[in-house]
């Protein structure tokens, strides 16, 4: 989305903003249904759904990364998000491709972390402070990675890797930080 | 060093932000915070697939 080695301008920096807006309005839309359907879980009792919680999340990390992986798919959009979203201005693009990216549901999920947030908000009866909070983390989120982009050029003196972010560190330390996360708030 | 590298190492300390939220709101037993703490964590494991 932005090019990558020159100086930065504000047009970049309108980009930025536009995605961020976009991933993070997407994000909220995602967990304010996710929030809305956890209303079908209030019945069942605290200690219920924190089973659940963790059956579900035990479930999805096998099928996902586990040896269910070849067997059971998790439902996910196996496409990537289509270049037409940036028909029209570039900043209007970056809002339609960050929303789409925002909602986690319009493109590839190659991580068991999104799966286990959404069971989170639905079983851990969280309020809607806490949903928009997730909402509002998983946007930003999303976006960091253009904003360490922008920022990655002026910064050329990086610091060492404190910790290595490959594929299945990064779902790993996502899930356990999920899971210990949602035992708080169940 | 690349761009590339320099943004892979850079991210890689993006890692610490959810964890210390995480941590400052078990110790402020603030629950919207865990849930941003959460939903970002969720987020930078997918940081590899725009």
């Amino acid at each position: 989305m932005l090019p990558l080695e020159r100086r930065r301008s504000l047009f970049d920096l309108r980009v930025l903003a536009a995605y961020l807006a976009g991933t993070t309005s997407g994000a909220l839309l995602t967990a304010l249904v996710a929030w809305v359907l956890s209303g079908f879980a209030e019945p069942l009792g605290p200690r219920l759904r924190a089973v659940l919680l963790l059956v579900g999340a035990a479930l999805i990390w096998l099928c996902k990364h586990g040896p269910l992986a070849g067997y059971v798919t998790l439902p996910e959009a196996r496409r990537q998000i289509p270049a037409e979203v940036f028909g029209g201005s570039i900043a209007r693009g970056a809002y339609r491709f960050g929303f789409e990216l925002g909602t986690g549901v319009r493109t590839y999920v190659p991580s068991a972390a999104p799966y286990i947030l959404l069971l989170t908000v639905v079983l851990a009866h969280v309020t809607l402070a806490s949903a928009v909070m997730v909402g509002l983390g998983f946007g930003l989120g999303r976006a960091v990675p253009l904003m360490v982009q922008l920022s990655a050029v002026r910064q050329l003196r990086a610091a060492p890797p404190f910790l290595r972010s490959t594929e299945a560190f990064a779902s790993a330390t996502a899930t356990l930080l999920i899971i210990a996360g949602a035992f708080i708030l169940v | 060093m690349s761009v590339s590298q320099t943004t892979r190492h850079s991210f890689s300390w993006v890692w610490l932000i959810p964890t210390a939220l995480i941590a400052l709101a078990l110790l402020a037993r603030a629950a919207p915070l865990v849930a941003a703490g959460i939903g970002l964590a969720a987020a930078l494991s997918l940081s590899g697939s725009i």
